[in-house]
């Protein structure tokens, strides 16, 4: 495969202080939101990014969308790091990188009309017959006819809203499209609307998706590979079918396990994981999973996992995966130490 | 059916809203029943009814725009639309209770957790002091909430979504009802989370012999938790029977449709099958069927007149006008 890397993140690191006074502001700590995560995204590839809340996955999104910068890591662009871009490339970069967010009741601006929403992203400079032709044609990709242009966004279904945020995202012929959550804020009959036409415009016009979400099914049909998120880390990764076949990192199969039965009969026995996701202000030490986690082994609390391969094109960090022998994992920490 | 007393028997409600665009049919002539300790799934899309039918069995429907039209609600026997508001109100909370979806703003941020699981008990039990803290600790605790005798000190903003939505079970069930009403309950927490609160429901459902109406847009839920599934479309049930019955041979085109429109974890699909158009507006319902613009299957019939409840199967009702056999 000749495809081209759009993005590139490695060892990227997102931390917010917490601060505590008014006028001195000290840093009494840091939220460790997204902690030395590598990810890429392909021309034509879906990436999809699983977690719970408090994840990191939405900040992980906004440093993808420049909304945030890393604390720390490089982000490539092309293979251009992200602190020698100009002017140009920002401007490039944000034509090419496009989103689509969660709720359209909120992203779209109630007292703009379509044409101004979905206009919008385009440089100003175009011309009025120009934006006239670009706005017909991607109505026309999304499936709305062309009269939705003079109406406002109250007047349409959610699951008009959300292609009109699509359109908007297709504007400005991007090469990838974020899309955080795309569907969970839709009604079920609609889901399967939206992620047809998103499948099928990403077959028509070539795009590649990095798309976030908690809903298993959804991304196993819309994504081609797949990270699993924990506190902050990429605790496995590897091609959709397989982790979904065979999830081999304990908080994947937990979540795995977790999602919802498909008929009553399969009413099985759930891994039903104890206690929460924890606080990213101060995350376990070790692996952040650990004390959760039902393979949990001495070693677990005080040697944080690395991300190896644990099978061919498959990413996963943890002890008793990478280790299943104990002895040998603790050789590892006393050679690493 | 011929078991048990039912414990909720709910004959042709009609709830309508009267409004500038004119009469809501929100819920129009819906009839099931419950028995103690069974759980009714009621599936629809937003604007289907579902949560219009759970506020009327408490009567809570926003008035004076809506309105109960008519019908009968029996609990136990006693046609609670016929009760005065004040007896009404020592229906609320004690034996049925509802868990709203979202548990961050269905609780005050301004009472302490064990002022607010407290108050139904104060109120409906006439305890104080002691006891009453001792009662509180003792709901918390049914929901695994650990070291209930200090965290009902703490305030909604101190703990986490699910743990807040543990609460709001915990005000629910604090009265011991006979009927617990659950509105989507787990559509704000995340996948283990969901499954933590589900197990727990169902600990206590079965300790207690609670009945439980789910309300849900989740095929899953439903799978995981319902002995009977009703199935609404534009204010009227479509199909119901038992979860089994629904899930093997659904009658209703709405229904399967409903069903295979998910993408499954289980196998992947080239191409889901989509439900086209949008669900319906109540204000402007077609003649005939409400389904018929979506209905793949559509006939000119079904344009016409809107289909009698056929029984396919004993206990397996639906309104469609392909299950009614010619004569």
């Amino acid at each position: 495969m000749s495809a081209q890397t759009i993005l590139e993140g490695k060892g990227l690191r997102k931390h917010f202080p917490v601060t505590k006074g008014l006028v001195f502001n000290q840093v009494t700590g840091w939220i460790k939101a997204v902690d030395q995560v590598n990810v890429s995204l392909q021309e034509g590839e879906t990436v999809g990014l699983v977690g719970e809340s408090g994840s990191g996955k939405t900040t992980l999104a906004k440093l993808f969308l420049l909304l945030e910068r890393p604390t720390e890591g490089t982000l490539r662009f092309y293979g251009k790091d992200l602190g020698q871009f100009t002017r140009e490339d920002f401007a490039r970069y944000r034509q090419t990188v496009q989103a689509v967010f969660q709720d359209p009741w909120s992203s779209l601006n109630p007292r703009m009309r379509v044409a101004t929403i979905i206009a919008e992203p385009l440089p100003r400079e175009t011309p009025r017959s120009q934006v006239k032709e670009r706005l017909a044609q991607v109505l026309a990709e999304v499936g709305l006819s062309l009269a939705s242009a003079d109406r406002f966004p109250h007047e349409f279904s959610g699951g008009q809203r959300q292609r009109i945020a699509v359109a908007r995202a297709l504007v400005t012929y991007p090469k990838s499209i974020i899309l955080d959550e795309p569907v969970s804020a839709l009604d079920v009959s609609i889901r399967a609307q939206v992620l047809n036409l998103l499948k099928d415009i990403q077959q028509r016009l070539g795009l590649s998706y990095f798309v976030i979400s908690h809903d298993l099914a959804t991304m196993r049909y819309i994504s081609n590979r797949l990270n699993v998120m924990y506190a902050g880390k990429i605790v496995e990764t590897g091609p959709s079918q397989d982790v979904y076949s065979n999830p081999l990192h304990p908080y994947s199969q937990a979540l795995l396990s977790a999602a919802l039965p498909l008929h009553p009969s399969f009413r099985k026995s759930r891994i039903v994981l104890s206690g929460e996701v924890p606080s990213p202000l101060n995350p376990p030490s070790g692996c952040r999973f650990h004390p959760r986690c039902p393979l949990r082994m001495a070693i677990c609390s005080e040697l944080e996992p690395l991300l190896e391969e644990a099978a061919p094109g498959r990413l996963v960090a943890c002890h008793a995966v990478n280790k299943p022998d104990f002895a040998t994992a603790g050789a590892a920490a006393t050679d690493r130490g | 059916m011929a078991g048990p007393v039912p414990l909720l028997e709910v004959r042709d409600l009609k709830t309508y809203f009267f409004t500038r665009r004119g009469t809501l049919k929100a819920v129009d002539g819906v009839s099931f029943s419950l028995a103690p300790g069974e759980t009714l799934a009621v599936v629809g899309e937003s604007g289907s009814g579902k949560s219009v039918t759970a506020l009327s069995l408490l009567r809570l429907v926003p008035e004076p725009a809506g309105r109960i039209i008519e019908g009968e609600i029996l609990l136990e026997g006693q046609d609670i639309l016929k009760l005065r508001p004040r007896d009404m109100r020592r229906i609320r909370g004690s034996r049925i209770s509802m868990v709203l979806q979202d548990p961050m703003t269905s609780l005050n941020p301004a009472f302490s957790i064990g002022d607010q699981v407290g108050e139904a008990v104060r109120l409906h039990q006439g305890v104080g002091g002691g006891e009453l803290r001792r009662r509180v600790a003792e709901a918390l605790s049914r929901l695994k909430i650990p070291s209930a005798e200090s965290r009902m000190f703490d305030y909604p903003h101190q703990m986490s979504g699910g743990m807040r939505q543990r609460v709001s079970g915990a005000i629910a069930l604090s009265c011991q009802p006979r009927l617990l009403i659950a509105d989507e309950p787990t559509t704000s927490l995340d996948v283990t989370i969901q499954a933590q609160y589900m197990e727990l429901l169902r600990e206590i459902q079965e300790r207690f012999q609670i009945s439980i109406i789910f309300i849900t847009h989740d095929f899953g839920i439903v799978a995981a938790t319902a002995h009977k599934v009703a199935v609404m479309y534009a204010g009227k049930i479509v199909e119901m029977g038992t979860t089994e019955e629904i899930f093997d041979n659904p009658a209703h085109p709405y229904t399967e449709a409903l069903l295979r429109c998910v993408p499954r974890s289980d196998r992947l699909e080239a191409r889901l099958v989509d439900i086209p158009g949008q669900p319906p507006d109540l204000a402007n319902l077609p003649s005939g069927c409400s389904f018929a613009p979506r209905c793949p299957k559509a006939m000119d019939r079904c344009w016409e007149a809107y289909p009698p409840e056929v029984e396919v199967s004993p206990g397996h009702v639906t309104k469609c006008w392909l299950a009614v056999k010619e004569p």
